[in-house]
């Protein structure tokens, strides 16, 4: 194995613009999230969450090739790979060391060397999926300690200051057995079984849609083969020519065995993990905007807004019931596109399998919507708790207007999906995302009271009951004459993987 | 350490491939019994079996993308387990559903696999792209299954292997590619002395190469001879009975299949005596009008033997 191969797989303008990217988000983590000195967001960036993403970045594309049947019989192969990621890592050490020593002074340059080394090799370990979990975790736990504490980074300093040199050897001898066991002839046997693996630079925008309907097509047949307990055994007795009954059917083949129980689960916590990451997220805003007033206040703070007053002194309240309603929209979003994707082929007319997955597209996307809006009550009730305020119906006034105004986009958003042609698709969804955000931003500003009077109701259940209209007549034009064998092909080349090829 | 890993001593490190008392069990299921085998070099080996017979499972070993369960493995004469660069230059391997790196395109992925292989024959692996008609300029992505299939046997192929492991090579080969794959084969064994393994389903195409027969069933070997012997042993009768007194069943050993009526029978026969249908003539008052049975007749025949019914 040469250089030109090597770079053949490593694809150097991917890999760039895919650490570019890397750069970004962290960047955006960094400046958005955590608090503390530049020195201390410098050290989390440059020596810890760098090296891990450009360690993951570079070892990605072996990984790949590792991943592929032909791999374990091409003759010294590991051997060449490992070495010459070995280069790699090596020279992205030096990259990131310069930078790192000159501003991150507080820290001796030996122990950042270290730490460098043992944040790109890290990644070597990388290849199953529960290792990629473990990882994530990993970085998580790191993340959460750097938000919440500064402790954390004191004892990260503190200890490197005291015994640089352990760090120095300590990172060497991880890298050395990451690289051991992550090149080992056992881990090519494990790798190879689970082909269905791609690396950043294959996944990327630049990629066609081509690798993914690929990779999809073949991880189901993978899963199969695997033996995997799909639960699709049918035991929901005789199916009548009932919609109701057909609907049953087509949720079975989705979604298996899984329980009502199971679904109900999986509603409340799409609900619960969004409106609770919304104030967390607005919290940590307002901290990381130097704000110091306490919890209390701050609740007392969303209380007002959710009232519909003003909040001049923390003016990104107003984020918050952006987010939460956006964010809901986008879930059912999901979940309806989800549901309307057929996932086999069912002895139905075109016109009856258009009305059976409009019906369960609305009905899944409106629980997942109404879990949501669930959960952000539940959570202005905690709020208030916190806050000492008693609870009351008006506090519940700007996120039900955000909410109500949000019902009628979804439905459009799901008809989004089904409209032919791709630049049809792009141009409609973004006038639908950035018009519901308008909307979302006025209403708060302005039209809170509009919107709860009953007038402003009716006119949302109007608009809801249009929108639902013209997603049944879009389902129906769509499912006349598309191809039943790939009808969630115009998803994925809208850039979205959702239902089955 | 792994029972793979075991001395090779005892063993004859000569031949290209060699397995002893290899079992390999997945979880609760075994895929191989105790499968001793042993392939002598420029041999054309004909691996056959029922799905799930254990075929994949026997080349995946081989190959050292498995390791037994228990028994030894030896692979162009090292174990296994511990193949590397001399033998892994030496060994081909062609997959049923191989997986390549699908953005590349076929001439990139030519160009890396080559990158590996001191010996890759350029020259060859233009006779080959133009013989299976491959694109070179297409990605692997675009290709159809069996243009991939092409493409995995391109990859397999092109630094001229000492064995060459085959493993449905043509499951989704038209006739015509099929044919000029043969002979591709039939090529490589008589300029480089290739042994070859190949496994297949489409027997009317494997007995035109194979000089040796492997019969795999439910894990384990139920036939081990070369192709001349079977052809020699296997035959249909066609039985005429002089007085219309045939029996409904007939007790001779070598009798495996039967159908038919008091006056003509048609049996499927295994005799190793050539003077065994002129005895059984005698005894049933009958004439025998004797056939030799193909390998796609001779299959169900080998495999139904030790075959459990589900």
């Amino acid at each position: 194995m040469n250089a030109r191969a090597y770079f053949q797989i490593l694809r150097p303008g991917r890999t760039f613009f895919a650490v570019v990217s890397g750069v970004l988000y962290i960047l955006v983590y960094l400046v958005g999230l955590i608090r503390g000195p530049a020195s201390g967001k410098l050290l989390l960036g440059l020596a810890i969450f760098g090296p891990v993403v450009l360690g993951n970045l570079l070892v990605g594309p072996i990984h790949e090739v590792m991943h592929r049947s032909f791999f374990p019989t091409l003759p010294d192969a590991c051997q060449r790979l490992r070495r010459w990621h070995l280069y790699a890592v090596g020279v992205a050490a030096v990259v990131l060391f310069v930078p790192t020593a000159i501003f991150v002074g507080e820290i001796p340059p030996i122990a950042l060397f270290g730490l460098i080394v043992a944040g790109l090799s890290l990644s070597v370990l990388d290849s199953q999926r529960k290792r990629q979990a473990s990882i994530r975790v990993l970085l998580a736990l790191i993340f959460v300690g750097f938000v919440v504490s500064d402790r954390v980074r004191s004892v990260v300093v503190m200890a490197c200051q005291t015994v640089p040199w352990a760090f120095f050897i300590g990172g060497l001898a991880f890298a050395t057995i990451c690289f051991r066991r992550g090149f080992s002839a056992q881990n090519v046997r494990d790798r190879w079984r689970d082909p269905n693996f791609y690396c950043a630079q294959s996944t990327l925008v630049f990629v066609g849609t081509d690798i993914k309907l690929h990779a999809e097509a073949e991880g189901r047949q993978f899963a199969q083969r695997q033996n995997i307990n799909l639960g699709r055994d049918w035991r929901g007795g005789v199916i009548t020519d009932s919609l109701r009954d057909w609907r049953r059917v087509i949720r079975h083949a989705r979604i298996g065995r899984t329980s009502k129980l199971k679904h109900v689960v999986g509603l409340a916590l799409s609900g619960l993990f969004l409106a609770p990451l919304c104030f967390g997220f607005a919290y940590a805003m307002t901290k990381g905007s130097g704000g110091t007033r306490s919890l209390a206040q701050f609740c007392r703070l969303i209380v007002d807004s959710g009232k519909g007053g003003e909040n001049v002194d923390w003016p990104q309240l107003w984020l918050l019931f952006t987010l939460l309603p956006v964010g809901a929209c986008g879930l059912a979003w999901v979940a309806g596109t989800m549901a309307a994707i057929p996932v086999s082929s069912f002895p139905l007319s075109r016109g009856r399998l258009a009305t059976c997955l409009f019906f369960e597209a609305c009905w899944l996307a409106t629980l997942v919507f109404l879990a949501n809006v669930v959960a952000t009550v539940l959570c202005i009730y905690a709020t208030s708790r916190v806050g000492g305020v008693p609870f009351e119906a008006r506090m519940l006034s700007t996120p039900l207007a955000v909410f109500a105004i949000q019902l009628p986009t979804i439905f459009l958003w799901i008809s989004g999906n089904f409209v032919r042609g791709i630049f049809a698709r792009i141009v409609l969804g973004t006038i639908l995302g950035v018009g519901s955000l308008i909307g979302v931003i006025m209403v708060q500003v302005k039209y809170v009271s509009v919107v709860v009077s009953p007038s402003g109701l009716l006119l949302c259940v109007v608009a809801t009951g249009l929108a639902g209209w013209v997603t049944w007549r879009t389902f129906q034009s769509f499912y006349r004459d598309c191809d039943l064998n790939n009808s969630g092909r115009m998803l994925k080349e809208s850039g979205v993987g959702l239902g089955q090829a | 350490m792994n029972p793979s890993e075991t001395s090779v001593t005892a063993i004859d490190v000569s031949a290209p491939l060699v397995l002893r008392n290899v079992t390999q069990c997945f979880g609760e299921h075994t895929a191989l019994r105790n499968v001793s085998l042993e392939i002598p070099a420029g041999r054309i080996v004909g691996l056959l079996g029922r799905n799930g017979a254990g075929k994949t499972t026997l080349l995946h070993i081989a190959s050292g993308m498995l390791l037994p369960t228990e028994g030894t493995c030896i692979t162009l004469g090292a174990s296994s387990a511990l193949l590397d660069t001399p033998q892994l230059t030496r060994l081909g391997l062609v997959q049923q559903e191989g997986r390549c790196l699908e953005w590349m395109t076929v001439r990139q992925h030519l160009d890396f696999n080559a990158s590996f292989y001191p010996r890759w024959d350029r020259d060859l692996e233009r006779r080959v792209i133009e013989a299976l008609e491959v694109d070179p300029k297409r990605k692997i992505v675009q290709l159809s299954p069996g243009d991939r299939q092409k493409v995995g046997i391109l990859l397999g192929v092109c630094h001229r292997p000492s064995l060459l492991l085959l493993d449905e090579p043509m499951s989704a080969l038209d006739p015509i590619v099929r044919k000029r794959l043969l002979d591709f084969l039939l090529e490589l064994l008589r300029d480089d002395g290739c042994t070859v393994v190949i496994s297949s389903h489409i027997l009317n195409d494997v007995e035109k190469i194979v000089d040796w027969i492997v019969a795999l069933d439910a894990g384990e070997i139920v036939e081990d001879s070369a192709f001349d012997v079977l052809q020699e042993s296997y035959a249909e009768w066609t039985v005429t009975s002089a007085n219309g007194a045939l029996p409904t069943a007939f007790t001779e050993p070598f009798v495996i299949n039967h159908q038919g009526d008091a006056r003509q029978a048609l049996l499927r026969v295994r005799i190793a005596d050539p003077e065994a249908a002129a005895r059984f003539a005698v005894a049933h008052h009958a004439e025998i009008r004797t056939r030799p049975l193909n390998l796609d007749e001779m299959f169900p025949l080998i495999t139904r033997q030790k075959k459990k019914t589900p």
